[in-house]
């Protein structure tokens, strides 16, 4: 007999199906249905994750589209049969989704009335006053299309329920069909669909009572089962009703929007014309045979893909960017084109890398190519809405991601289902150690109270298990646009997202991958902020007029490798972490292919994988270089024969192993994921023989597999690494030849970056850029350049003024005012500022407060609690009194009560509301107070030998706990001269938790090892000496 | 006027015991709600514990860590046994929670004749109490709680010298005002880190720039405005002792000595507008040990009358071994009065004037006249498990009647068949059955002990009775109950 399960939820009805898509699927073909309708409450989120397991997996099971939906007492079931029919259905799904707020949705009767092609499976309630009035209705306009579903569940009642259906049926003359009402694919997964409920009721399970399951009847049964509960006739109509459905998944034909084509033009002829003036002005003295045989070989590829449209969408969005003057650039994939370089999407001349087209597009890929252009960050909204602007909302939205539950959620949420306590739960989350990889998270937790031996914390730690994964709601990607020439929601039912004005489809990239619809990743970069803002400097400054890619036609500058290669990185882009700064002096770019490397090397993959060291002894000519053949050394050639590239594992498999290019991009989708699911080992068969049938010894063709593995999903493709190694080296660029200009335009698009406004001023300042504090008679609301007021050859022309963004508490709305209020002298009397808080609504008492205490008043008093003091009177706003308010050329009157502030005071103060001092360090202070006792600064750390004990203080501005780094902490501490870095072993941090945990100002008494001009400080005793600065003057307030 | 203010800022750690202070186990108490440790041990603080630490930073410290919910009624209930014992020593006593005591010393010299003599018996009862404490003196309420919530535990700061009194004050640190955040965060930035320097600043100008609360805070604690009070009180409980001129053999004869006492009690309850849950009736008995008879009422009661039923029907179930000489009536639970809301529309037909019993009335009648364990009620119960669901539960004395909303009952009902009597466990399956309908799954309780999993069906044996009856995974038949 056969048999079609018309009703089945699955989890992406969230915390109510108990199953995944792929489980239900799966287990349907199991049970040998001949169909199975995934039909989520109001959704489709996971029908494509369905669609792709039968289709990866050839299960011999039909895939039908369907949602269910409840209006009050109406449960009605809308399935799929063809392509318009999905469109209706995605249709109401947005329409319902689009009226609630994110998460919920409000079906409506003329939603149900506009369904002409979409076939019905009422859900009768039990009630016969309900029932009737919504079948009388539903009959009315959808009699043809309109079923009866019955479900049996074997509840209480049931016998009765059934007759009740069948009367109905047979007064509307309507059919009945057999269904599920499935929630889960097994039975065994009564437990974790009663655990979500309660999640979802915000209860214990306990207290869910008769609203729970009373069974698990609710689950996929075998056919003999259903033979049993239903008669063959019900059976019979869903087998009937399945076949009426047509409709699949792969009938989904993306359709670019046709705005980008001008007239006269096909798609294709526009393509090549734009590819053609491209190449005159990115190859201005010609393209060689292989580029121009490249390029001919992508087009012809776009063209019998059908990505044009694609591609000139694209480039309409960046030339948007081009036009406003956004700075952008493509990564990824992408930069292996050519056709992107001569698109102007990418920026990485295809002559300085080893381009690799199949890792872009390919036949054997058969999926759409994924372009990332990343955009100043501070204006990639603006990219945003033009894309809606141009488009409309029905026609572009995001895609989704999808959130699931990690283990600490899943340990939250299930604790608090089974009636664990939630302080206990708290307790087992902070103390578990996700790094630990030889301890399973149960176990750590036994250890910290949980008896494993209990029923309960058993099903504790079974449903933990099965929980995991499970899709919890949508979100929004960061910058995903799906867009469509017709209505994005005959495609794909769109949503409301959390943020105003967005909307999100409901599927995730991986959907939109596997269906092979077109994303384009609007995304944003810090970097790029500050590179279009010293640009903008330098012209307003400095008259000069820079792009980033004349900066790099110049070629590559020895200066500015120099002060690379000597880890003199902070706030350059990609190169400025710890990590890199230790690599920097070893590896010593001197060229932009070195930085590619340098970016790519600096990766757990590299790593793990173990090529690191065998690149920098070749590179620096310890360890001899040799290839097995000449085709291998075509593609290590420039790593020293070392794979450091995705790119370059793929080339491998291809030359060394006879893999064709889709094959070997199979074989970068398998690495990136093998740890989850082991689909790498596989390849390893197919990659071992094909480079023993060419030759090459099975040692090679071992230590290579076992590259791969380490590789995993940590290794940057070299496109990716050399579009980054261009902004990393404009960065670096500006930095040593403009450095006033860079740190000003890195403060002004903060946050970005790794460091911290107050260490980007410390290394600005040892850098001869002079700062000058915030002022509210000559500061903007953004960092400016000054020129420095008195000439010093030491010292950079332009000072740089820290801007009232710095200040915290003082709103914009606030800053606005006083510059807008600013009379050209200046403000002059106090009471005009307190004035602006009397007579503006924008500016608060909060911001008179925030301007006192961050010495942006200090042309009227260097004592800065006085002026607090005096903001916080209200007498000088009366008009009788305001004369008498202290001016700009009056000394302020200290009352005797009023405390002056000392230096330590001062350093304070500005640390809570600057973030940073420029009077003094803290190490500095301390110094000076005589309280650290000897110790070596940062600058003299040169001067210690290898191996010698050392004593360092500083501020703690960094740990960092890295996964490869098996369980050893690095600390950067920082002093007035710079900044060193400790190795902090394990152990060591055991036995001194405290100082190593908790310390703002900590001493490490270690010894010094040094490789090269890099040294770091292995701790050996740690002592917190924070309370140190509370001793000089007793206060309850922190710096830190 | 000389003050002193006890602080036990480790009421809920102490009250845990001395077993995990013993064994040096680090132990802290979060308050989940604002995740910060408010309390710590010394084993927590020598790990690098501080108060207000989260509870993930506290916990990485050390591996030992234990922790315990923050319980706010444990510790106010703890405070309040506290006052009460303190009473002995001191009249004038006031809570000050969370943690602290207020005692007004100077009146109690006349009693200890100085501060050296009132201290020294303060200090024995804190000593018996055996918890943490720091305690300070000064001539202000809010000025003695100052200065002691500075203090490290076990430190007292004791003295009626004005200038040391005030030399404790001005060093005391800004952050220990019992001010808000703003307002500390306010004067740190004008340099103002001490409360001596607050208390320096002209109260004119601080008058321009901190509002009325603040500025009446500030009063109190230089003592220029008092602190309003409210002093303990304890509450005087009901004891009437009565001492027998004769022997009675039987406790018929107890009622009418009973009548006089419970017209007292009912007097004491009006006085205070208070109703009584129960009373204490302590028997003497001649030679033997004396009989306690505890009466309760539902819903309090202050008529003597209703008393005098109620304890009348409980002493009907006495037996006395021996003749009563003396008896005691103690009342010590005693409440507010209760609004019982009674439906009007619901009286009793034209004009009839009935007697008619509250729910409650009628249970404590039936609890005085059968025993409490033998007054169940039907008690509805959201659960798959029938037994569960309609289930007989004793109702307590202090247990409230409340109608069970029948319309939710039949609505979960609608169409299905219950038993009209259930059997109050399953029993094994004996006779010969003939299946009409079902069977109606259940699978439930797999979280507790005995998982239920049963398919229940309607039956008929061979007395043409119509049983509930239900299977088992083992194959095992059992029934539940009979059908109407």
């Amino acid at each position: 007999m056969s048999y079609s399960e018309l009703f089945c939820q699955s989890n992406f009805s969230f915390l109510t199906g108990a199953s995944q898509p792929q489980e239900l699927v799966t287990q349907a073909a199991f049970y040998g249905y001949d169909a199975i309708a995934i039909t989520d409450e109001c959704s489709v989120a996971g029908v494509v994750r369905a669609y792709s397991e039968i289709k990866d997996n050839k299960l011999n099971i039909k895939l039908i589209v369907g949602a269910m939906f409840r209006l009050g007492d109406l449960k009605v079931v809308v399935l799929c049969p063809d392509r318009a029919a999905y469109g209706e259905l995605c249709r109401i799904i947005s329409n319902s989704r689009r009226r609630a707020s994110k998460g919920h949705y409000e079906l409506s009767t003329w939603d149900l009335m506009s369904l002409k092609r979409a076939l019905l499976l009422f859900i009768p309630s039990g009630n016969p006053k309900s029932d009737e009035h919504w079948l009388t209705w539903l009959v009315k306009y959808h009699r043809d299309r309109l079923h009866i579903g019955l479900t049996c569940y074997l509840t209480m009642g049931e016998a009765h329920y059934h007759r009740h259906c069948v009367s109905l049926a047979k007064t509307h003359q309507l059919d009945v069909v057999a269904c599920g009402g499935v929630l889960m694919h097994s039975k065994k997964r009564l437990a974790l669909q009663h655990t979500l409920h309660a999640i979802k009721a915000g209860c214990d399970i306990q207290s869910l009572g008769s609203n729970a399951l009373s069974n698990s009847e609710y689950a996929l049964r075998p056919l003999h089962q259903l033979v049993k509960l239903h008669q063959s006739e019900y059976l019979i109509n869903a087998s009937k009703l399945a076949n009426r459905c047509h409709f699949e998944l792969s009938q989904l034909r993306y359709e670019y929007p046709s705005e980008v084509l001008p007239s006269k033009h096909s798609a294709d002829s526009y393509l090549r014309l734009l590819v053609a003036k491209g190449i005159e002005k990115r190859f201005p003295a010609g393209v060689d045979e292989h580029i121009q045989a490249t390029i001919d070989k992508e087009l012809s590829l776009i063209s019998e893909q059908s990505y044009q449209y694609f591609f000139l969408t694209v480039y309409d969005i960046v030339q948007f960017a081009k036009r406003e003057g956004i700075l952008y650039q493509g990564r990824g994939s992408a930069a292996n084109s050519i056709v992107c370089y001569c698109l102007e999407i990418t920026a990485v001349d295809p002559q300085q890398i080893s381009v690799l087209f199949e890792r872009f597009i390919s036949k054997e890929r058969n999926e759409p190519p994924d372009i990332d252009v990343d955009f100043e960050h501070q204006r990639r909204e603006e990219v945003f809405q033009y894309i809606y602007q141009k488009y409309g909302r029905k026609r572009a939205a995001l895609a989704a991601t999808v959130i699931t539950y990690r283990l600490k959620s899943a340990i939250r949420d299930v604790g608090k289902a089974l009636g664990l306590c939630e302080t206990q739960l708290d307790y087992f989350i902070k103390n578990l150690n996700r790094r630990d990889q030889t301890t399973p998270w149960y176990e750590q937790l036994s250890q910290h109270g949980l008896d494993l031996s209990t029923p309960l914390a058993q099903h504790f730690v079974d449903l933990v298990h099965e929980i995991l994964g499970f899709p919890r709601h949508l979100s929004q990607h960061v910058g995903g646009f799906v867009i469509s020439s017709g209505p994005l929601h005959e495609l794909v039912p769109v949503e409301n997202a959390a943020m105003v004005d967005r909307t999100v489809i409901q599927w995730d990239k991986e959907d939109l991958q596997t269906l092979g619809l077109l994303k384009v990743d609007v995304l944003a970069l810090g970097m790029l902020s500050a590179i279009a803002k010293s640009f903008t400097m330098l012209n307003k400054y400095y008259g000069h007029d820079y792009t980033i890619a004349d900066i790099t036609r110049y070629g590559d500058d020895p200066q500015v490798f120099s002060t690379i290669s000597r880890a003199d990185t902070v706030g350059i882009f990609q190169i400025e972490s710890r990590a890199q700064m230790s690599m920097l002096p070893r590896l010593k770019p001197q060229c932009y292919y070195d930085l590619v490397v340098q970016i790519a090397i600096v990766r757990p993959g590299p790593i793990q994988g173990d090529m690191v060291h065998p690149y920098l002894k070749r590179r620096d000519g310890i360890e001899p270089i040799s290839y097995p053949s000449e085709a291998v050394k075509a593609v290590l050639e420039r790593t020293l024969g070392v794979p450091i590239f995705q790119e370059q594992v793929i080339k491998l498999a291809m030359v060394a192993a006879g893999f064709s290019g889709g094959e070997a991009d199979q074989l970068r989708r398998a690495m990136a994921k093998w740890q989850r699911n082991g689909k790498l080992y596989p390849f390893k068969e197919k990659l071992l023989n094909g480079m023993s049938e060419r030759g090459y010894s099975a040692e090679f063709a071992e230590r290579i597999f076992k590259q791969i593995c380490g590789f995993g999903e940590y290794g940057f493709p070299e496109s990716h690494s050399a579009s980054f190694a261009v902004l990393a080296y404009v960065s670096a660029w500006l930095k040593y030849y403009y450095p006033s200009v860079f740190y000003c335009a890195l403060l002004n698009s903060y946050p970005m970056g790794f460091y911290s406004p107050a260490q980007l001023v410390q290394d600005a300042t040892r850098h001869a850029v002079t700062i000058y504090d915030v002022d509210i008679n000559a500061s903007n609301y953004d960092h400016t350049l000054e020129p420095i007021k008195t000439i010093d050859s030491k010292q950079q022309p332009f000072a740089l003024r820290l801007g009232l963004r710095q200040i915290k508490g003082l709103s914009r709305q606030a800053a606005d005012t006083v510059i807008a209020q600013r009379p050209t002298a200046g403000y002059q009397k106090l009471s005009d500022i307190k004035g602006l808080g009397y007579e503006q609504h924008t500016v608060t008492q909060k911001d008179l407060n925030a301007l006192a205490s961050s010495g942006a008043l200090h042309s009227f008093g260097d004592n800065r609690y006085v002026l607090r003091w005096l903001m916080m009177d209200d007498l000088y706003d009366l008009p009788l009194f305001r004369p008498l308010a202290p001016s700009v050329h009056d000394k302020v009157q200290q009352p005797a009560y009023i405390t002056r502030p000392d230096d330590q005071d001062n350093l304070i103060e500005d640390y809570q509301t600057l973030g940073l001092s420029l009077q003094h360090h803290p190490i500095a202070l301390l110094q000076r107070h005589n309280q650290l006792g000897r110790f070596t600064q940062v600058q003299h750390l040169i001067n210690i030998p290898h191996q010698k004990p050392v004593t360092v203080i500083g501020v703690v501005t960094g740990r960092q706990s890295p996964g490869t780094a098996s369980g050893v902490t690095f600390v950067t501490l920082e002093d007035h001269t710079g900044s060193s870095n400790v190795i902090v072993w394990q152990a060591t941090a055991h036995a001194q938790k405290q100082a190593f945990l908790t310390s703002r100002i900590l001493k490490v008494q270690g010894i010094l090892e040094r490789e090269g001009d890099v040294c770091h400080i292995i701790a050996g005793k740690l002592t917190d000496l924070s309370h140190l600065l509370d001793k000089l003057n007793p206060k309850a307030r922190h710096f830190h | 006027m000389l003050w002193l203010y006890v602080d036990f800022p480790q009421l809920q750690l102490d009250s845990v015991g001395d077993k995990l202070c013993e064994q040096q186990i680090p132990l802290i108490v979060v308050n989940g709600q604002h995740n910060a440790v408010v309390q710590a041990n010394q084993a927590a603080i020598d790990c690098g514990v501080q108060l207000g630490f989260g509870l993930g930073r506290a916990i990485s410290l050390s591996q030992q860590m234990q922790v315990i919910n923050y319980d706010e009624k444990l510790t106010n209930k703890l405070l309040e046994q506290m006052t009460q014992s303190a009473y002995q020593v001191i009249a004038d006593i006031a809570l000050m929670p969370p943690h602290g005591l207020l005692l007004r010393l100077s009146p109690m010299f006349v009693l200890y004749d100085d501060l050296a003599g009132c201290w020294q018996r303060v200090q024995a009862w804190l000593n018996n109490l055996q918890v943490s404490y720091r305690g300070a003196t000064a001539f202000s309420p809010q000025a003695a709680r100052l200065i002691a919530s500075t203090l490290t535990l076990s430190q007292t700061q004791i003295s009626d010298d004005k200038r040391l009194i005030d030399q404790w004050l001005s060093k005391t640190p800004i952050n220990a005002l019992n001010a808000s955040e703003k307002i500390i965060e306010q004067l740190l930035a004008i340099g103002i880190s001490s409360v001596g320097a607050l208390l320096d600043l002209p109260m004119a100008q601080l008058a321009l720039r901190f509002d009325s609360d603040f500025l009446t805070y500030i009063s109190q604690i230089k003592g220029d405005i008092p602190l309003v009070i409210d002093f303990y009180l304890p509450q005087t409980p009901f004891c009437f002792y009565r001492d027998l001129n004769y022997e009675l053999h039987t406790t018929v004869h107890l009622t009418p000595v009973l009548h006089k006492i419970l017209d007292e009690l009912s007097h004491y309850l009006r006085v205070r507008d208070k109703l009584a849950l129960s009373i204490e009736i302590t028997l003497e008995l001649r030679d033997k040990p004396a009989l306690i008879v505890t009466v309760y009422s539902s819903q309090g009661e202050q008529s003597a009358a209703a008393w005098q039923t109620l304890t009348q029907l409980q002493l009907e179930r006495v037996e006395l071994i021996a003749p009563v000489i003396a008896l005691e009536v103690n009342c010590h639970d005693i409440s507010s009065k209760i609004t019982i809301s009674e439906d009007l529309l619901s009286q009793a037909s034209h004009g009839a004037k009935r007697q008619r019993l509250s729910k409650a009335q009628l249970l404590s009648l039936l609890h005085a006249k059968l025993g409490e364990d033998n007054v169940t009620q039907l008690d509805y119960h959201s659960s798959h498990l029938p037994e569960v669901v309609n289930g007989l539960t004793v109702s307590t004395p202090q247990s409230r009647c409340e109608a069970v909303e029948l319309s939710s009952i039949t609505e979960r009902v609608r169409g299905g068949l219950r038993p009209s009597y259930l059997l109050d466990k399953p029993e094994p399956l004996t006779m010969a059955v003939s299946i009409f309908q079902g069977p109606e799954r259940l699978c439930s309780h797999w979280w507790q002990k005995n998982p239920v999993t049963r398919d229940y069906y309607i039956a008929k044996n061979s007395q043409q009775q119509w049983c509930w009856v239900f299977q088992i995974p083992n194959g095992q038949w059992f029934l539940h109950g009979y059908f109407g």
